[in-house]
């Protein structure tokens, strides 16, 4: 009778709390809060986009936990980085290209609105196809920009239409971000 | 254990009972997440930590362990060593973490590693199941390995990220598609069964089979695979 039928749940049970148990002490361990912390990638994403500076996250410190600023935009906007001496404002943005949410990167803008520079964080497009568009030598070619139109006329990138589209996707966003959010970016 | 039985049990895993070229298990991450070289290795030595670990924990449980709830212990125990290795690559590997992406979870339903738990850890000693888990885990680690590099060169043009001249401003992008990935792993079993002079079965049978050491047939009907069992040490 015990044997049967309450040994078995018992060791199943005794197994389950000591697993739970140790992977409780691992998450305590490993568990790193990044929020508002410029990580070695995203301080080289900024300089490459808008060259070497003082950089910070903007956090929203009204709640109880310390979040990035996304202005209401939390599914494209990861993050706002400036430069307060500089006025340079760097907006990391996700985007969907051929994978969702594959593409992260920042958009350099100077204080005059123009697009100083883009570049990767992180690029999880398919090596050699969607990843052709995070290459600077492409992302070089909206360096300037400062409207959608300008935007627009870059050429896609050939076999990284998805990525290309939501690159430049990104791009307007983020100007659209920063004429209407200037003020309280650099305040 | 003898030293000539160690290296046996070590050394099985990576040619004659490779997990992905023999006995084609496994495949979703060999297809899915090949198509580097690094990210093959990544995957690989996580599945090797998965193997060993639970390899071993299951072989020092296996007289604590009722027979009823042998299985969903095993599971409990693999995820608990998956959700560990994800936690350390997250907190120490996270780029790696988010190019293995889901596979990495679902090493806990490979099964390579329920398949080995059940026929081997559970029935031999710590030290050979452990054996057995770095073999069939470095085994496992060499077939994405070769998959990912054959991939990353032909399909991306580069090796571990290093663009590799000519290749690299025409590659054949094919190798990187899905169907890419079909393809290489014909081409590699070929070779290798090509490398072990196998030659198609003539009729399908037990002793013809690559997964008869995993078969749960009862010894009177897999009599004609004695020879493939024995090596097993079922």
């Amino acid at each position: 009778m015990f044997k049967q039928f309450v040994l078995p749940p018992l060791v199943l049970s005794v197994i389950c709390a000591a697993v739970s148990s140790l992977l409780a002490l691992a998450y305590d361990a490993t568990y790193k809060d990044e929020t508002g912390v410029m990580t070695d990638k995203l301080t080289a994403a900024c300089e490459d986009a808008a060259g070497q500076g003082e950089y910070e996250i903007l956090l929203d410190d009204s709640k109880d936990k310390k979040t990035p600023v996304t202005f209401g935009e939390d599914e494209e906007i990861k993050a706002v980085i400036v430069d307060k001496k500089r006025k340079v404002a760097l907006i990391e943005m996700t985007e969907d290209g051929y994978e969702t949410k594959g593409l992260d990167f920042v958009v350099g803008i100077d204080e005059n609105g123009i697009i100083t520079g883009v570049s990767f964080v992180e690029c999880k497009e398919t090596p050699g196809l969607g990843s052709r568009a995070g290459e600077s030598e492409y992302l070089d070619k909206y360096k300037k920009a400062d409207n959608e139109d300008m935007i627009e006329k870059v050429d896609n990138v050939t076999a990284a239409t998805f990525s290309s589209k939501g690159l430049k996707k990104g791009l307007v966003k983020a100007l659209e971000i920063y004429s209407a959010n200037k003020e309280e970016i650099f305040k | 254990m003898s030293e000539k039985k160690a290296s046996a049990e070590l050394v099985k895993g990576l040619i004659k009972e490779n997990p992905v070229f023999v006995t084609l298990l496994g495949m979703c991450p060999t297809l899915a997440v090949t198509t580097m070289a690094k990210n093959g290795i990544a995957m690989g030595l996580a599945t090797t930590f998965v193997l060993v670990c639970s390899n071993v924990v299951i072989s020092l449980l296996k007289r604590v362990i009722p027979d009823s709830v042998r299985l969903p212990s095993f599971i409990v125990i693999i995820a608990g060593f998956v959700t560990l290795i994800e936690f350390l690559m997250k907190g120490y590997l996270p780029s790696l973490y988010s190019a293995l992406g889901i596979f990495l979870s679902l090493i806990t339903v490979n099964c390579i590693i329920l398949g080995r738990a059940e026929v081997f850890a559970s029935k031999n000693s710590v030290a050979a199941s452990f054996l057995d888990g770095l073999g069939m885990g470095l085994g496992f680690t060499l077939a994405l390995f070769v998959m990912g590099s054959i991939r990353e060169i032909m399909g991306a043009g580069s090796f571990f990220g290093i663009k590799l001249g000519a290749l690299a401003d025409s590659p054949m992008l094919i190798f990187i598609m899905p169907a890419g990935g079909f393809f290489t792993l014909g081409i590699i079993i070929a070779v290798v069964n090509k490398i072990a002079h196998k030659k198609p079965p003539k009729e399908i049978s037990c002793a013809n089979c690559p997964s008869a050491s995993l078969c749960n047939k009862p010894d009177s009907e897999r009599a004609d695979c004695a020879d493939i069992t024995e090596v097993s040490g079922i």
